[in-house]
């Protein structure tokens, strides 16, 4: 957490959820912001959660925190992202 | 800035913190709580420069009733030029917070009194196993009676020191070979696996459409693997039921399993934790495997675009508990003279001491976050019936049905700090209660973690009654991983607490999974992060429950239910406290606490393809 320079600028956001799987939640931010892919257990929620529904949070903007370059992550999850892409479920 | 005034219920809580004021208040004004900042808060407004607190601020305490003699601006502390009339409370010290304080090996003051048809039985809490009996009449005479009162130290005549309740024998079977034949057995120390039994596996689900078995011994550590769903162990019961009797387990050999649907997408995964398996295992904790094991890893196909949905892993983990149950079937057929060595697990209970319940939440969100409960054999699927399913309500067991894979663990992401199947079997913190003669350890409670709201606290209510319908002295409550279920987590922490009994809360928070709500009752919390940024760093078991951590806890419990003050937690996450715990643990109890090792004993190349 040291590595941010602009540490507690978070800001209110507010979304959609788009897709409910038992295992996840899809959540497209207003304003056209894009998207958040989470596991359930990230969504707090009074009730079982609906597709449709409305989510708020507060968020902060992603600060690249080193300059080198994660060439097994990148190419695994890129590898992952298209398997996804290429499957029914985007999800 | 959020200003927020105390109740008077704050007030007398806080009475030793500082007051400041909350807003501009007029000369003349009669200090009362609505006029002081929460103190809560201003560790933040200190920290952000907003305040600096003088040597001589008053606390909230002495400030109440007192006449402001100036005009002051918001966010000012009081200090004696300012206030007319306080009142000089005794001097109290700042101490040093800690995370936790330890139990300084004191004998308390006597705690219950049992009335018993001829005498009096003072029971003295920690410690040193005294107890004092007064013949009975004195208790009524004692006033006048010329004979002084004789405490005599004697062993307890009434309630045993100690009840045999159940015990639990696991058999060892050394394998140090696996390899396919045409029949599943175990041959000396090899275990053969049938060729064909994939075949079966995958046509016993309908979900699955493919599963390969692959044989891991330890020079193919450096092999790619998918996301790891659960390590498990291969265990079967030879006489008895689950939790009691006797359990054959093979040694040297675990299960694992892995999977992706027909797309090639990870079951049940988020971000990226699939890789060489060597660099994403956090190798000998309670949950992964021990280095040097073999790893009979099942790579399970599922349908497309079900690996998110509920019977997606659940038919990976069933297709996979297909062929551990023909090697569980040959491993009852194997040669008593195969045993290489024998544990006993004994669940005693000690009617002398505190009686202590741990209660374990486990997740129960769906899909992936799920447990299959009380399975037919040790971390089974037959019989056992998933916690989701069984609405997430506490489940009560002993200690041995934890110790004899009582939980199936449908393991998936955060990795890092989500408890496999094997993680139960040999789970740390039971271990250690049943072991430690100073309480009485009377059972486990599962409780799921619902995904609503109003699912959680509807749990945690009856998780409340449950502890107390036991009549526990004390609770150690844990969870693994973080999110949501650290909601429910605070909430059974508190059903406890606010029925008497003193709690103590184990889970991983450090940086990123700092928890999202509190309460009055969660002062005593046990951090299990061993990664070094404090973070979910996608490494199989690395921030779950150890041996040290079990040791911080008992001993934060332990002087909670003897009456002693808990310090405060730092502001912000420090290893140091953990360490300094663990010292001064060793210096009163004579012990030597292992700690673990974390992510920066692996070779991890993060350029490597």
């Amino acid at each position: 957490m040291d590595k941010l320079k602009f540490i507690s600028s978070e800001r209110y956001y507010e979304g959609i959820i788009i897709e409910l799987t038992d295992g996840s939640v899809v959540i497209d931010l207003k304003g056209r912001m894009g998207q958040l892919r989470l596991p359930r257990r990230m969504l707090i929620c009074q009730n079982e959660p609906k597709e449709g529904q409305q989510v708020g949070l507060l968020m902060t903007y992603p600060e690249v925190i080193d300059e080198e370059v994660n060439q097994k992550y990148l190419k695994s999850a890129k590898d992952q992202l298209k398997k996804r892409m290429n499957s029914e479920n985007i999800i | 800035m959020i200003k927020l005034a105390i109740t008077e219920e704050q007030a007398m809580e806080h009475k030793d913190s500082y007051a400041i004021t909350c807003c501009r208040f007029e000369e003349g004004t009669v200090i009362e709580p609505s006029h002081i900042e929460d103190p809560n808060l201003i560790p933040d407004l200190e920290e952000s420069g907003l305040i600096e607190i003088p040597e001589d601020c008053l606390k909230i305490g002495e400030v109440l009733g007192a006449i402001l003699k100036k005009t002051v601006d918001a966010l000012t502390p009081l200090t004696p030029d300012l206030v007319e009339g306080y009142t000089k409370l005794e001097d109290v010290s700042q101490e040093e917070i800690k995370e936790e304080e330890i139990l300084v090996d004191k004998v308390k003051k006597p705690e219950k009194v049992r009335k018993e048809a001829s005498s009096i039985k003072i029971q003295i809490g920690e410690g040193k196993d005294i107890n004092i009996e007064i013949p009975f009449p004195i208790t009524t005479s004692s006033a006048d009676s010329p004979t002084p009162m004789v405490e005599e130290i004697k062993e307890e005549k009434d309630l045993p020191e100690e009840n045999k309740l159940k015990k639990l024998k696991r058999k060892y079977f050394k394998i140090d070979k696996v390899e396919f034949g045409s029949e599943t057995k175990i041959d000396g120390t090899t275990l053969i696996i049938r060729e064909d039994v994939c075949k079966e596996a995958i046509g016993s689900q309908e979900l699955v459409v493919d599963m390969k078995i692959d044989i891991i011994t330890p020079d193919r550590y450096n092999e790619f693997s998918n996301t790891i769903m659960d390590v498990q162990p291969i265990a079967t019961k030879e006489e008895g039921e689950l939790g009691e009797g006797i359990t054959r387990v093979l040694d040297g050999v675990v299960m694992l399993v892995t999977g992706t649907d027909e797309a090639g997408v990870q079951i049940g995964e988020f971000g990226s934790s699939e890789g060489i398996l060597e660099e994403n295992i956090m190798w000998g904790r309670p949950g992964s495997p021990e280095k040097g094991e073999i790893l009979i890893k099942t790579d399970v196909t599922i349908k497309k675009g079900k690996n998110m949905e509920r019977p997606g892993p659940m038919a990976a983990h069933k297709a996979t508990d297909f062929i551990t149950q023909e090697i569980r079937e040959a491993l009852k057929k194997a040669e008593e003279s195969l045993v290489v060595r024998e544990e006993e697990f004994v669940h005693k209970r000690r009617p002398n001491k505190k009686k202590v319940v741990i209660v374990k939440e486990i997740m129960g969100q769906g899909a992936m976050h799920d447990n299959y409960l009380m399975p037919q054999e040790p971390v089974g699927v037959l019989g056992a019936k998933a916690n989701v399913d069984l609405g997430n309500v506490p489940i009560v067991v002993s200690p041995l049905h934890v110790l004899d894979g009582c939980v199936h663990a449908l393991t998936c992401i955060g990795p890092a700090s989500k408890e496999t199947s094997r993680h139960y079997f040999r789970e740390p913190l039971v271990l250690e209660a049943m072991l430690d003669e100073e309480i009485d350890l009377a059972a486990v409670v599962f409780v799921g973690s619902p995904q609503a709201n109003s699912e959680k606290f509807y749990v945690s209510k009856l998780l409340g009654l449950t502890v107390e319908a036991m009549d526990a002295d004390g609770a150690i409550v844990t969870t693994e991983g973080f999110g949501n279920n650290h909601v429910d987590f605070a909430s059974h922490i508190e059903e406890i607490g606010k029925r008497g009994i003193p709690v103590v809360g184990m889970t991983f928070a450090a940086v990123q999974g700092q928890l999202v709500v509190g309460n009055k009752h969660m002062d005593a919390m046990v951090e299990l992060n061993k990664s070094e940024e404090g973070i979910e760093n996608e490494i199989l078991e690395n921030n779950c429950l150890c041996e040290e951590d079990s040791v911080r806890a008992l001993y934060m419990l332990k002087a909670k239910m003897a009456g002693e003050e808990i310090l405060s937690p730092e502001r912000k996450y420090n290893k140091d406290v953990i360490l300094n715990n663990i010292r001064l643990i060793e210096k009163a109890t004579n012990r030597q606490i292992q700690m673990v090792d974390n992510e920066t004993s692996l070779n991890i190349n993060q350029n490597k393809e």
